[in-house]
Parts: structure tokens; C-alpha cells; sequence
């Protein structure tokens, strides 16, 4: 098939799943979410009452119809520093979960592709991260290395791609049979080429949903970190909001509780479209044998 | 021997690499980072200038003055023999102090992992029976919201509201600092309450998804089509028979997600000043205590790779239809 056969193709076989995405409620509840992050953060300094940075006498205020969620303990306005944070935490994900798919999807796929050695290699290094509990790695080596946070999104990155290429594994061992495959075999394709654009291409959409699923997981795992101490304190992610929020919990509850209630949404929001996307795919949830 | 002795044999022999490449993992993270490893162990010991005598006598102790394979092989060995390191921030030897903090992580984690499994697992299976229903929307939409929140935040509004505004319960600790009922049962419990809580409610959801989807698996299974046209009721195939066969992955999954309870256990412990590991783990990393860190990710990880070891084993024993590969 041409190139632009199979883009077509794949075009049309999108918008069919969109139909299908678009009957699930929550999967486009999830969608509006990620949208409207996305535009929080993009129009950031328009939608910024004050100056994340700035710092006024008034602090620890209450929530305020001139600081919305109230004030922290150096008075810089909790709301502002949300919507400036929206592009850190996104952005964070974006990276973690873009440079573990990356990774998934090559280490996952061509190991399974040539078999053998190489794959069981593989099939052992995928079991020994997936079974090490991690947080206690990733604090480990924030708290030796830097508190950087692109260093951090790198590591957490490193730390999630298994999950994708156990997947992309799978799926390579699966098409590998598949007739299409054998019959471009015959016609001469090398190896690489098949994978890369044959069997990868189609295989790819479990894969999808789960990099969505993991932007959600590395939001959290940064908020986490620096929950513990081991965040960048020279960025306004929600995760530092959140901890310097917290050590005033007893006065100030404000301070806590709205960057945390915003990194829950944001969560949910790409947990229900990357669930809505493996939905839409798998028939066998979506209706009952 | 016989083919399930064997298995046993060898799935244990196949976790020794695992264990070690844990260990070696560990050692080049310490040589890994910029500076002398030896400065970065006495991190703490008092002084700011380390008494060059002292740093001597630490390198020999940890073969730190050795070429690095030999060191690998020394540090290897102390690992195995028990020896994590000491902290010079406690005075104290790193495994003695993991090992004085793991009865209260068990109290907490057995109370409210175990509650997470059976009121999960029932939610997944009813979720099943109701299969498309507003009751299964309702569990579903649940258990994602759940699992979207973090643990400390849980735990943060659980204090934030049961203990600072409704002062029902403590906000701290695992008995009371002072008084007549110190230490007593209900005492401790009063201190458990909150932590349980915010732990049970960041582990329910994983087992609910594990249940919903092994139940789901199962019900498009032959037997259970057999059973159902004999006339069993629905209610029956599922809670008699598709339950227990579903069972099983949860089983499996069981050691897989001690690593995830462990570390929702992290933050609640941390949220709650409650003093088990993962408290431990937050004042370690407040005070950059290095070697009870690299000690706290090594004995956790162990703890991790031997109890999915168990269950693979148990997994076999329950479930006769598993071939031995």
C-alpha cells in the first residue's frame, strides 16, 4: 500500500474510534479537562490575577475574591501560582510519559521482533523495574544526583517505560503471524522496514492509551517527590505549591488543599481518556460475551 | 523430584539475579554521583570537615580504599551478610533501624491492604453482576477518581477535617505523647484510624480494576457458559464459581502490589507522622541520610522480589491447572 493509502486508511480507522470515544460520557468529561488545562496554561499570564513570584505582607490570607485560593506564607497568591504551575505539570508529563513511550515502543518492539537472546535479555530487564518498588529508586537518586525538575521528568521517564514495551511486546508477537505481515515478507521488505511500518503502526493504539494513563501517573510522581522534599524548589510546579503549602496545614488549609484538588483533576482527566481510548478499542469491555 | 519441587527450586533460584542486580544497581549509584563516596556516607557526623583519620577509617571499613571490583564484591558480600551501612546521623546501623520501624508499616499496611482486597474485590464483582448498569458507571467512575488522587492528599484532607476541624481523632503519631492510656490497645487504635483510612481509600481502586477485569475475563470462559445453560443463576456462577477462578491474578498480583502499597504507605506514614518505614524514608531524605536511603531501597525491594516469589509459589499450589513452565 502507498503511503498515502495507508494514511488515509488510518485516518478513516480513527474516525470511526472517535464516534466510538465519543459515546463514553466520562471519556469526554476527561477530554474537556486536558483541553482546558491546555488552554489554562497557554493563556497563563492573561488568566494570572498577580505575579506568581511576587511576595506582599499579606500572608497566609484566607481565600479572598482578590486571591482566590488565599495567600501562602511569603503572601504570594496560591490561585496565580496554580495557573502558572498548569504548564510545569504538563509539560511534565508530556516529557516523563512522551520519552517512556519512545523508549517502550523501540525496546519493546525490536527485541520481540528478532526473538530469541536478545528477548529474553529484555523480558528480564522489564521484570527486574517492574518489580522494584520505585519511589523509593526515584528518591534515592533525586536526593544524590539534583533536584533538577527536567532531570526528574528524564528519570521518572526511565522508570516508566516497561509498562509501555511489555505492551508493545505483545502486540509485536502477535501481528508478527499475521498474514500482511508474511505476505510483505515475500515481497522482499527487510526486517526493520516491517516493523517500523507494518507491524509497529498497527499495533500502536493499546500503547496510546496507556502513555495517557502514564502523563497521569508522572503528574503524581512529581507532586509526590516533592511532597518528600526531593522537588525543584526554583519551579512553580503544583507539587511545590503543594509542599510549601503543607507545612502550613494547621493555620492555613488553603494552602494544601487547592493545589492538591488541582492535581487530582488534572489526573483524572488524562486516567478517563486514556481509559476511554483502551475502551473504545477493546470490544470485549465494551460489550459483554 | 518432582516437577512442582522443581518449579519451586528454580523460580527461587531465578529471583538470586534479581536480588543482586539490586545490590550492584545500588553500588553504582553511590559511585555514580560527583565526589568522594566515603564523604558522602559520613554526610552527617558532626563536624563539617571530616577528620581525615576518620574518613580513613570509614573507606577501609566499606573497602572504599580498594580497586572498584573488589569493592563491588566487598560491598556485595556486607549486603548479604546483613550489613546496610550506618547512619551517622542516628549512631546507628541502618538495618537495625529499618528493623525497629517495620512492625508499625506492617500494622498499618496488613490492616488496610487487607481491607482494600476484600471490599475491592467485592466491588469489582458486584460491578460485574451489574454489568452496564448506573450501580457498575457509579464503582467505575469511583474507583478512577480514587485512583487519581494521591495518597497525601487523602491524607492531608482526612486531617484536615476529622482531626483539625472535628477533632475526633489524633493528628499524629501512633500513641499518645503522654497520659494514663498511652500505649494501650484502644489508644493505638484511636492513632490508626486516620492513616488506615487514607491508605485503604489510595489502595481499593487497584483492586477493584484487578477484580472488574479478571471476573470480566472469566465470565466469557466455556465453564461459565456451561453452568449457565444447566440453569445455575447468575448469582451463583459468579459468587460460586467465576469469583473463585478470578481469584487467582489477584493472587499473582498480590506480591507485584506490596512495591505499591509500600508506597502509598510512604506518604500516609508521612502525612501521619506515623513511625514506621515510610516516615523513615521522609526524615532520611529531610536530613540526606544516604546510606539509610540506599539501605531503605534495598531492603524494600528484597521484601517486594521475595513476596512475589511466595505467591508464585502459593499461585501453583492453588491453582492445578498452571503448567510448570
Amino acid at each position: 500500500m502507498s503511503d498515502r493509502g495507508r494514511l488515509k486508511a488510518w485516518i478513516a480507522r480513527s474516525g470511526i474510534l472517535w464516534r466510538e470515544y465519543g459515546k463514553d460520557k466520562m471519556a469526554l468529561f476527561g477530554l474537556i479537562i486536558v483541553i482546558t488545562a491546555l488552554a489554562v496554561a497557554l493563556a497563563a499570564p492573561v488568566i494570572a490575577p498577580h505575579n506568581p513570584w511576587d511576595y506582599s505582607a499579606d500572608a497566609l490570607a484566607p481565600p479572598s475574591l482578590e486571591n482566590l485560593f488565599g495567600t501562602d506564607s511569603l503572601g504570594r497568591d496560591v490561585f496565580s501560582r496554580l495557573v502558572w504551575g498548569t504548564g510545569v505539570s504538563l509539560t511534565f508529563g508530556a516529557v516523563a510519559a512522551g520519552l517512556s513511550g519512545l523508549l517502550g515502543i523501540v525496546l519493546g518492539a525490536v527485541p520481540a521482533y528478532y526473538g530469541g537472546r536478545i528477548d529474553d535479555l529484555f523480558s528480564r530487564i522489564f521484570e527486574f523495574v517492574l518489580i522494584i518498588p520505585m519511589i523509593f529508586l526515584l528518591i534515592l537518586v533525586m536526593a544524590l544526583f539534583s533536584s533538577n525538575i527536567y532531570f526528574m521528568m528524564v528519570v521518572v521517564g526511565l522508570t516508566m517505560w516497561p509498562w509501555i514495551a511489555r505492551i508493545m511486546r505483545a502486540q509485536v508477537l502477535s501481528l508478527k503471524s499475521k498474514a500482511f505481515v508474511e505476505a510483505s515478507l515475500v515481497s522482499g521488505a527487510g526486517g526493520l522496514r516491517i516493523l517500523f511500518r507494518h507491524i509497529i503502526p498497527n499495533g500502536l493504539y493499546p500503547v496510546v492509551a496507556n502513555i495517557t494513563l502514564q502523563i497521569a501517573f508522572a503528574i503524581l510522581t512529581e507532586a509526590g517527590l516533592s511532597f518528600l522534599g526531593v522537588g525543584d524548589p526554583n519551579q512553580i510546579s503544583w507539587g511545590q505549591v503543594l509542599y510549601w503549602g503543607q507545612l502550613n496545614i494547621r493555620t492555613a488549609w488553603w494552602n494544601a488543599f487547592f493545589p492538591g484538588l488541582a492535581i487530582v483533576v488534572l489526573a483524572l482527566g488524562f486516567t478517563l481518556v486514556g481509559d476511554g481510548i483502551s475502551n473504545t478499542l477493546n470490544p470485549r469491555l465494551r460489550e459483554r460475551a | 523430584m518432582t516437577s512442582l519441587k522443581r518449579y519451586v527450586a528454580r523460580r527461587t533460584l531465578e529471583s538470586i539475579p534479581l536480588i543482586l542486580a539490586v545490590i550492584i544497581f545500588n553500588f553504582l549509584l553511590i559511585h555514580m554521583t560527583p565526589g568522594d563516596p566515603a564523604a558522602l556516607l559520613v554526610r552527617g557526623s558532626g563536624s563539617a570537615s571530616v577528620d581525615p583519620e576518620f574518613l580513613k577509617a570509614v573507606k577501609a571499613r566499606y573497602g572504599l580504599d580498594r580497586p572498584l571490583h573488589e569493592r563491588l564484591v566487598a560491598y556485595v558480600g556486607n549486603v548479604l551478610r546483613g550489613d546496610l551501612g550506618y547512619s551517622f546521623f542516628r549512631s546507628k546501623a541502618v538495618v537495625d533501624i529499618i528493623l525497629e520501624r517495620v512492625p508499625a508499616t506492617l500494622l498499618l499496611v496488613l490492616t488496610s491492604g487487607f481491607s482494600a482486597i476484600i471490599v475491592g474485590t467485592l466491588l469489582g464483582v458486584v460491578s460485574v453482576r451489574k454489568f452496564g448498569s448506573k450501580a457498575d458507571a457509579a464503582i467505575q467512575i469511583t474507583s478512577s477518581v480514587m485512583h487519581s488522587i494521591p495518597a497525601f492528599w487523602t491524607g492531608l484532607v482526612l486531617l484536615l477535617f476529622f482531626s483539625f476541624h472535628l477533632k475526633l481523632f489524633p493528628s499524629s503519631g501512633i500513641m499518645s505523647p503522654v497520659g494514663e492510656n498511652r500505649g494501650s490497645p484502644l489508644d493505638v487504635l484511636q492513632h490508626l484510624f486516620l492513616p488506615f483510612l487514607s491508605l485503604f481509600i489510595s489502595d481499593v481502586p487497584i483492586f477493584i480494576r484487578t477484580a472488574r477485569s479478571s471476573v470480566l475475563e472469566v465470565m466469557n470462559e466455556d465453564f461459565v457458559t456451561t453452568f449457565r445453560a444447566v440453569g445455575l443463576t447468575e448469582n451463583r456462577v459468579l459468587f460460586k464459581h467465576a469469583l473463585k477462578n478470578a481469584l487467582l491474578p489477584t493472587i499473582t498480583v498480590a506480591g507485584m502490589l506490596l512495591g505499591f502499597v509500600l508506597t502509598g504507605a510512604v506518604f500516609t506514614e508521612t502525612v501521619f507522622g506515623w513511625p514506621g518505614l515510610g516516615r523513615t524514608m521522609y526524615e532520611a531524605v529531610i536530613m540526606r541520610d544516604y546510606p539509610l536511603l540506599m539501605g531503605m531501597f534495598i531492603f524494600t525491594s528484597i521484601c517486594v522480589i521475595v513476596a512475589v516469589l511466595i505467591t508464585d509459589i502459593l499461585y501453583v499450589y492453588v491453582d492445578p491447572r498452571v503448567k510448570y513452565r
